[in-house]
């Protein structure tokens, strides 16, 4: 290219010459140079043809075009508090911005959805509803959906922001090794598996849809969202014609043929979508091609893709045949279900020969570390695991051959398993039978045995003894307590008129034990649990601390005993204990919860069960058996699954069998007739899905609902109305935040949260502002309770008793206290509306149970009502109220102290109520649980 | 004078001293109010009104700096800025219409979007930004100058003030550039 200042000189200078002396003057000062005359001439050529060239502004457009025009003219504008910084792209659903959100300071997605939702209020419901039925999937591999917002002039869906990019991108960049591939489609597949399991498909996998963050850690966007998109149910003309699949998706590459002939889909059209994904991550390239769409629709309908080994070779063959299985076209021929298809894929990743990894998650790693750190991991990392003493190196090939086995798979819950220390054999305890009872049952074997079939009692907690013939266990028959018994069930006897959680010590001697029992970690309130000990042979009872402890585990060697702990700051940290009860020694800090301490069996390691990466899984700390001295930082060993618990290993460590469980707690409410004191048949469910959405209560006027839900790691505070619409979020941040109070005028919420640390009471606005903190001692702050005028604030505290606030006041000095009663504990759940009277709960000292009990403010007395009863809730008579057992709801007359069953939630448990104002309906929550055992073996 | 007021002529005096920052910061309020007074006018105009993009700048600006400041070089600089912003508007506009035509499947968010430009139309302004874009890796100032007389409807003598040129070199530019980018866009 010839100098461009030279060309414009000359061509002024050619301009400003006569036509017909122009050649000449072009030909002396070019001197010869044939390339800048060319240029010169060419572009004298097109000066007269420009004179009008774009000299009118494109005025008729302009207006137009600014105003239709959206996403670039978002930037620097807020919805609601969130504020646009860039455009992030658009998909099928609308446009996606990068946001701060201005209260919490971080940034957020914000997804605009299309102009229409807006306008047909039937349909934004619809879409609402079912965007809540996907924002309720809570899974690490599924994008975050935090809320459904509308302003004046748009919806929007605001998400996590995800820094990474889209496995489009990936693909287009590099290729991928099968292993890379493999992980990738396992964490699709394991998203897939949860949205599947409430009856969500995705309809619209393709890697477009998929992010790899920067971790490595896949998200699945747009989750359902395909067919939100489509106007299917409404089944107008106009709805058919949207719903032809051509015009819905952008690319066609990735749909089922079923979903390509406009027929029906189910889960199996995701199955087929992420086989078709997993080749193109495999081979490059898409196994269903075609120059247009009608070649693509021809492909998908009709052809074979080429075999992967001839194109990559070199991975599993299995591979293959999986891809081969996943993408058949008819979708019978297919897996059936998401997980055989995920089962499959785990189980090729660790095939041994072809250098799969198992247990380590490597989403954690960088990626540039992964080829060492895979090897490494499973030369050094698994073997210590199984084996800890480095000394025989033969059985590193053993270590390979590590699997995942279910043992289990009745519904309801499978818990607690022991391994017998031989690795044959597991006990567990199941309510298969309608109550709790322990089971045996050999590895390997689909049958099992109750143990405990005699007795109608509640049995669980089952551990072997170290010599693998006796199971000791915890039983309610007899007036409860800690009980052994031989593998045929037989030779039962009571060894301990208390406790939970029986651990053997290694010589098999005594039994350890702790006084508490619990359903679920972070549900746990009441402290403290003492831990004891007691001789197997004589019966005799020592105390080991008297500080909160449960769940313990006994160390191989003798020396320790490790348990977990709820520290007065709200905190559950693992520590451990000499087995003399002298020094205990915190092993884990924070505010993530950690329970389930479990010895390795050469006492190297401690392992404990952890939220602390998002989901419940795996961890352990190098701890010296001896001291409890901790020798390092915790480091993550994870198992494939979303919620793991109850760990237990064979003596050579071999083995180690698990509880794998999807918990998910859920809003319902229901009629009641305060006169009849009968509940209706008219359940509405009001928070679907997979999470845990828990403490729901109305709002004085009736009109919304607070709950808290947990989330990925964090617990934060939500808006629904009873109808199950206008869903939002009011709290966002990384803290537990639980337990959302109205206040009477229904103006503000209390609630508590560990933002600080340390779990405090706060107060904030229904709109979301005036944010502040109540409570101001060292003590935890739990459970808020409104005085009936609004003015007062009562926090329950753990080793305290309840502190009332002047809520007008900025910290007071000194708030009040209710007296405290030595060796009771009392917990205030509801202020009675004439002020004064609270009900509440308490336990006694050396009790199991909390029983339901009466405060009177005037005479600063305590009145025992019931022996057995959590979270008493007042009526508006100020004479009956509700409480429940986990099991039932009840109802109880302090005049006539009548005592009455209003509804009971069987199997599962009943969490947490409240009442509208008139009384006439019910709110609450239940807790559902499928649980089962499974093993990991290196077998 | 409120806060925006006082940002947008801190913002345009930033950047015409020298800070690009300021330009980045000044593009969001512009595009925003851009958008608001086409909202209006396309929304309370008589139909067959064709309102004109000086107009439209001119009245954004008013709305966004008009108070106190009533300074000459601010309000070309403020036309610069808002050029710029309705040729990004302008050109993002062509080429999505033009992504939707050539990838055949339509996507849901077109259905709601009018077709307030034609598919030639459209064409036309992507070809001429291309054009533009390979004019501004040779000159950068004949670009600006484009920008600011076509996207934005300034005169030689804003555009001269702006540039801080003469009117004469805005003139020889504008010739200069035109011939250069109708040739280029006159190739195969």
């Amino acid at each position: 290219m010839k100098d461009f200042s030279r060309v414009e000189e000359i061509y002024h200078a050619a301009l400003e010459t006569s036509p017909e002396d122009r050649a000449v003057f072009l030909t002396e000062i070019c001197a010869g140079d044939d390339e800048l005359r060319r240029e010169v001439e060419s572009l004298l050529e097109f000066d007269g043809k420009a004179q009008d060239f774009i000299e009118t502004p494109p005025y008729d457009l302009a207006a137009a075009v600014v105003d239709s025009q959206k996403h670039t003219s978002l930037i620097g504008k807020t919805f609601s508090h969130y504020r646009v910084l860039s455009f992030l792209g658009a998909g099928g659903m609308g446009e996606v911005y990068l946001a701060e959100d201005t209260k919490l300071g971080r940034k957020i997605a914000l997804k605009l959805l299309p102009r229409q939702f807006g306008a047909d209020a039937e349909r934004r419901k619809r879409f609402e509803q079912e965007a809540r039925a996907v924002s309720a999937l809570n899974h690490p591999n599924i994008i975050t959906i935090y809320g459904i917002e509308e302003t004046a002039q748009s919806n929007f869906i605001v998400t996590e922001f995800i820094d990474g990019r889209t496995l489009r991108e990936v693909i287009a960049e590099k290729s991928l090794s099968w292993q890379e591939a493999a992980e990738i489609a396992i964490q699709i597949a394991g998203a897939l598996e949860s949205a599947h399991a409430v009856n969500i498909v995705h309809r619209d996998i393709k890697p477009a849809n998929i992010m790899i963050r920067h971790d490595g850690y896949v998200k699945i966007l747009d989750f359902g969202l395909a067919k939100l998109t489509m106007r299917s149910d409404s089944g107008d003309v106009e709805t058919r014609e949207h719903t032809a699949p051509h015009r819905v998706m952008g690319t066609i590459n990735y749909m089922s043929p079923e979903q390509a002939l406009g027929e029906n889909v189910d889960a199996r059209t995701d199955i087929f979508s992420l086989g078709v994904v997993f080749y193109e991550m495999l081979s490059g390239i898409q196994p269903f091609r075609g120059a247009s769409d009608a070649a693509v629709y021809n492909a998908t309908l009709n052809k074979n893709p080429p075999s992967l080994n001839e194109i990559t070779p070199g991975i599993p063959a299995s591979l293959d045949r999986i891809i081969k299985r996943a993408i058949e076209k008819n979708p019978d021929d297919r897996y059936q279900t998401i997980s055989e298809l995920r089962a499959e894929l785990q189980r090729v990743k660790e095939n041994p020969r072809l250098g799969g990894f198992r247990f380590f998650s490597f989403r954690k790693l960088p990626r540039m570390l992964l080829p060492i750190a895979a090897a490494a991991l499973i030369f050094v990392g698994i073997y210590f695991i199984f084996f800890g003493r480095p000394e025989v190196d033969s059985r590193s090939s053993v270590v390979r051959n590590f699997n995942y086995t279910q043992l289990t798979s009745q519904s309801g819950e499978e818990l607690h398993p022991s391994l017998s220390p031989d690795g044959k054999s597991i006990v567990y305890s199941s309510r298969a039978s309608g109550n709790w009872d322990i089971y045996l049952q050999g590895v390997g074997e689909a049958t099992s045995t109750n143990l405990t079939v005699d007795s109608s009692a509640a049995d669980k907690h089952p551990k072997y003894s170290p010599d693998g013939e006796m199971i000791a266990f915890r039983s309610e028959r007899e007036g409860g307590g800690i009980f052994i018994m031989s593998l045929t069930g037989e030779s039962v006897r009571r060894i301990s008129e208390r406790g939970y959680y029986p651990t053997w010590s290694p010589d098999g001697k005594e039994i350890a034990f702790c006084i508490d029992d619990f359903d679920e970690p972070g549900a746990r309130t009441t402290v403290p649990s003492e831990l004891w000990s007691v001789d197997v042979a004589s019966g005799e009872n020592r105390l080991i601390t008297s500080s909160d402890a449960v769940q313990p585990s006994w160390s191989p060697n003798g020396h320790r005993i490790a348990y977990w702990s709820l520290t007065s700051g709200g905190q559950r940290d693992i520590w451990t204990v000499s087995a003399s009860g002298a020094e205990p020694l915190q092993v884990t800090e924070g505010t993530s919860i950690d329970w389930n301490p479990v010895w390795s069996p050469n006492g190297k390691h401690l392992y404990f069960v952890s939220d602390r990466s998002g989901s419940m899984n795996l961890w352990r700390v190098f701890v010296e058996e001896e001291t409890g001295k901790v020798l390092g930082e915790p480091e993550a060993i994870t198992i494939p699954s979303n919620y793991s618990q109850s760990f237990s290993f064979s003596t050579d460590g071999k083995h180690l069998a698990y509880v794998q469980s999807n918990n998910y707690t859920n809003i319902f409410s229901v009629d009641f007739d305060p006169k009849s004191e009968t509940a209706g048949r008219n359940v509405a469910e009001i928070t679907p899905g997979s999470r845990i959405t828990t403490n729901p209560q109305i709002s004085p006027d009736d009109e919304w609902i607070v709950f808290d839900a947990i989330g990925d790691k964090q617990e934060d505070i939500f808006l629904i109305k009873p109808d199950g619409s206008g869903f939002r979020q009011l709290t966002n941040d990384p803290y537990k935040t639980r337990s959302p109070q109205w206040s009477p005028d229904g103006k503000r919420i209390a609630f508590f949260s560990d933002s600080t640390g340390r779990y405090e009471g706060w107060v904030i606005n229904v709109d979301g502002s005036d944010l502040r903190r109540i409570t101001n001692l060292p003590l935890s702050m739990q459970l808020p309770i409104w005085s009936p005028d609004g003015k007062r604030l009562l926090f329950n505290t753990t080793n305290a008793y309840p502190i009332i606030y002047d809520v007008e006041k900025d910290f007071p000095e000194p708030p009040e206290s209710l007296p405290a009663e030595p060796d009771r504990w009392f917990m205030a759940s509801s202020w009675s509306s004439d002020g004064a009277k609270l009900l509440g709960y308490g336990r006694e000292p050396q009790s199991t149970y909390s029983y339901v009990a009466l405060y009177h403010f005037e005479t600063r007395s305590y009145e025992k009502l019931i022996d057995w009863g959590r979270l008493p809730l007042w009526l508006s008579d100020n004479r009956r109220f509700f409480y429940h057992d986990h099991r039932e709801l009840r109802l109880f007359d302090t005049i006539t102290r009548r005592n009455k069953q209003i509804f009971s939630v069987l199997p599962n448990m009943l969490q947490s109520v409240s009442i509208s104002k008139d009384n006439r309906r019910i709110y609450y929550s239940v807790r559902r649980s499928e649980s089962n055992i499974w093993l990991a073996s290196t077998e | 004078m409120n806060i925006r007021d006082q940002q947008v002529t801190r913002l345009l005096e930033s950047w015409r001293n020298g800070d690009d920052d300021a330009l980045e910061q000044l593009m969001p309020l512009v595009y925003g109010e851009l958008r608001r007074m086409a909202k209006r006018y396309m929304h309370s105009q008589p139909s067959g009104h064709t309102f004109q993009t000086t107009e439209l700048i001119h009245e954004a600006y008013l709305k966004l700096a008009e108070h106190r400041d009533k300074r000459w070089e601010n309000r070309t600089h403020f036309f610069a800025v808002a050029a710029q912003a309705m040729r990004h508007i302008l050109v993002d506009h062509a080429r999505s219409r033009q992504t939707e035509k050539r990838g055949g499947a339509l996507k849901v968010i077109s259905l709601e979007e009018t077709a307030v430009v034609s598919a030639e139309r459209a064409q036309e302004i992507v070809a001429l930004d291309d054009a533009l874009k390979s004019l501004e890796s040779r000159d950068e100032r004949k670009a600006r100058v484009v920008e600011m007389r076509y996207f934005g409807g300034l005169s030689v003598k804003e555009t001269a003030e702006v540039l801080k040129i003469s009117p004469e070199t805005v003139m020889r530019d504008w010739r200069f550039a035109k011939t250069w980018l109708l040739r280029e866009l006159s190739r195969e």
